[in-house]
């Protein structure tokens, strides 16, 4: 399975590069999401008991609980892109770029595919290393200026993040005393061994440079203007599926820190990076003009929550979880609604932008439930889950951190209330462009908002199991 | 052997700290490749002969010959020669990788003492490296400079990586991925002819994007 999901962009790509139709663009992607799609059900089945056919791969890839919550939201996430992604190309008239923007988009879903499934932390950090190569070029698609500030910081940032990750990497064999296996499961079980200095070195050097990918304050500032710049389908597997993976770093490295006895160590680096973005987020928020900035500082926001529930562990590592699940759903349709924005109004300004009802009722009105559910309105599961990670603090005793974080939860729904209403309601006030609608603009963010919906009312025993496998991954 | 090897590695980096043409800062970095390749060849700790073969031949083609070719076609397509005055002046800058180069060998005897199983002056010299590339991409204006700063990162990462060899051959076959990353980046670039990253020579027209 895992030969289909990781080759299959590998060979397909000099295919489309050489023919550079879109008929075949569009075929190859179809197919692509079909088989992502396939492996997905097969493996929610149980009907996989290897991810690989071949004996001398099958060491390197495994499914755990973690990986499979992961891999059914990128499968999730990667249906509503390739739709929109094919809705935004065919607005589009340059077809080798058509063929570029496939292309990467599946070396960028097979590299996050490796980086989900992974069971080496070296192999884990190539694949990382391959997102940030890949989504750099799909960064650049709008071909202007600012599209190449963002792709060029994006790429320098993540860059030396990776580089630090790789620090970490090192530090840890330094500390592993003669045990030289980068198997997740040979470091877990071999964790109490290891020098505590020098694992304490080697996760702080991990935590920055995964980190960075996830966007966690102080190492976000990449965020805003990638997302920002890219186009939005590309920017939903970023915001729903990017973060995550890197956090599948973050949360496996606090396992091993976790099983080694230092679990309060990698806690406090976590708090303190989670709080200081949800602080980041907050101050920005409140200044910022362009709405996919706004979405991009709100990921900031949801990825330091997050990281405050891994750190507290317990239940909260549970909530945090599924945080990560409804806010990748509910960031995914914000995303795919700010396509369609950008396709009626040309702009990316929050000011220019009025009378979005108007203009286009679904759009409109995707938009303002998509607010509330980023904003955790019950009964999304954003808020099922923010209430369980408060819940958590408060019963831990930690009441600085619970009104820290009330606090920086209402500026930050302030900052984004306003500019959204104002952009929903009013009256149009600019040109607005003539295009087509059709069911495929509305019917992918609709399904994530009902799911993340869903998910706030009721969830299931196999999920819940799920969610609690992966948290337990985190071992807090 | 090794050592005499590594020190003039970290002299390369006061070389670049001293310099403003930018022709000296690819020199260097073609300087240090050979010499980590001459590291890796005599320090090897390899003991299947493919890997060997595969870590001496990236190290001399990547770092010593692929990326500085890549650097100094960009230089000369670009028409730079020199990098303007730096935020620090010059002097300041010698001064202060000297102090980091210092510190360096504080490591590298913290090291001795605390027995780590490490490779006492490598591991001193990487770490000093890894700072100094950073204090470069801080200090200097030119976006080709932040390039070299980042190869300097991973040269000092390389270094790091053969000191801790011991531990584990693999780590060092991992670490070359991250000079093909950079190879692929600027291969990349190239093809796409992006040269125009590199137009708007300095980093502080990069300020288009902000809140």
């Amino acid at each position: 399975m895992i030969e289909f999901l990781l080759l299959f962009p590998v060979l397909a790509f000099p295919l489309l590069y050489f023919a550079k139709k879109r008929s075949l663009n569009r075929v190859m992607l179809v197919t692509y999401m079909l088989g992502q799609s396939a492996c997905a059900l097969l493996l929610a089945n149980g009907m996989i008991a290897h991810l690989s056919a071949s004996p001398g791969i099958s060491p390197f890839f495994a499914a755990d609980a973690l990986g499979r919550l992961f891999f059914y939201l990128l499968t999730i996430l990667f249906i509503g892109a390739g739709i929109a992604g094919m809705r935004f190309l065919s607005r589009q008239k340059d077809e080798r770029w058509d063929t570029y923007y496939t292309g990467f988009t599946m070396l960028f879903v097979a590299s996050m595919n490796g980086v989900i499934f992974s069971a080496h932390l070296g192999l884990l950090w190539v694949f990382i290393e391959a997102t940030t190569l890949t989504s750099a070029v799909l960064i650049y698609y709008d071909r202007t200026r600012t599209s190449l500030e963002a792709a060029w910081k994006y790429i320098f940032v993540c860059s030396i993040g990776i580089a630090f990750a790789f620090v970490g990497i090192i530090m840890l064999t330094i500390g592993a005393g003669g045990k030289d296996s980068l198997f997740f499961a040979d470091l877990v079980f071999n964790a109490k061994t290891f020098s505590p200095f020098w694992l304490k070195m080697a996760y702080v050097f991990l935590l920055t440079g995964f980190g960075t990918k996830v966007g966690l304050a102080p190492v976000h500032a990449w965020k805003p203007d990638a997302y920002s710049e890219a186009p939005s389908p590309v920017a939903v597997l970023l915001s729903g599926s990017l973060a995550n993976c890197a956090l599948v770093g973050v949360i496996r490295a606090t396992g091993i820190m976790n099983s080694a006895g230092a679990a309060h160590f990698a806690a406090s680096l976590l708090l303190v990076m989670g709080v200081l973005s949800l602080l980041i987020a907050a101050v920005f928020m409140l200044r910022v003009r362009n709405y996919k900035r706004m979405l991009a500082y709100s990921s900031i926001e949801h990825m330091g929550i997050a990281a405050v529930g891994l750190a507290v562990g317990g239940p909260a590592a549970f909530a945090a979880m599924l945080h990560l699940a409804g806010h990748s759903l509910v960031k995914g349709s914000l995303f795919l609604t700010a396509s369609n924005i950008e396709k009626f109004t040309g702009t990316k300004e929050s000011s220019s932008v009025r009378g979005l009802i108007r203009i286009d009722r679904g759009t409109g009105w995707l938009w303002i439930i998509g607010l509330l559910a980023i904003t955790a309105f019950p009964p999304f599961s954003t808020f099922l889950s923010e209430f369980l990670l408060l819940k958590t603090i408060f019963s831990k005793g930690m009441i600085a951190l619970a009104v820290a974080i009330l606090f920086f939860l209402t500026v930050i729904l302030f900052g984004m209330v306003s500019p959204i209403f104002r952009m929903s309601f009013g009256t149009p006030e600019n040109k607005v462009n003539e295009a087509t609608r059709s069911v495929w603009d509305y019917l992918p963010q609709i399904v994530f908002l009902c799911a993340a919906l869903a998910l706030g009312c009721f969830v299931p025993s196999g999920l819940r199991e799920l969610l609690q496998g992966a948290a337990s991954v985190a071992g807090m | 052997m090794t050592d005499v090897l590594v020190i003039l590695f970290g002299l390369t980096m006061l070389y670049i700290s001293a310099t403003g043409m930018l022709g000296s800062y690819v020199r260097m970095l073609t300087a240090q490749g050979i010499l980590l390749f001459l590291i890796a060849v005599i320090n090897t700790n390899e003991f299947n002969f493919a890997g060997f073969v595969f870590v001496a031949l990236e190290t001399l083609i990547l770092k010593a010959g692929l990326i500085p070719w890549f650097l100094n076609k960009t230089i000369r397509d670009n028409e730079m020669v020199r990098e303007v005055e730096p935020n620090i002046p010059n002097f300041f800058s010698v001064l202060i990788v000297s102090l980091i180069f210092a510190f360096g060998f504080v490591l590298a005897s913290w090291s001795i003492r605390a027995g780590n199983n490490l490779i006492p002056l490598q591991f001193g010299i990487s770490i000093s490296t890894m700072i100094t590339g950073m204090f470069i991409i801080i200090t200097r204006h030119k976006l080709i400079t932040h390039v070299m700063g980042y190869m300097i990162i991973e040269n000092g990462i390389f270094l790091l990586s053969l000191s801790a060899a011991k531990e584990m051959p693999v780590i060092v076959s991992l670490g070359v991925s991250l000079d093909i990353f950079m190879g692929v980046l600027m291969a990349g670039l190239f093809i796409s002819r992006i040269k125009s990253s590199f137009e708007d020579h300095d980093v502080d027209t990069l300020s288009n994007l902000k809140d």
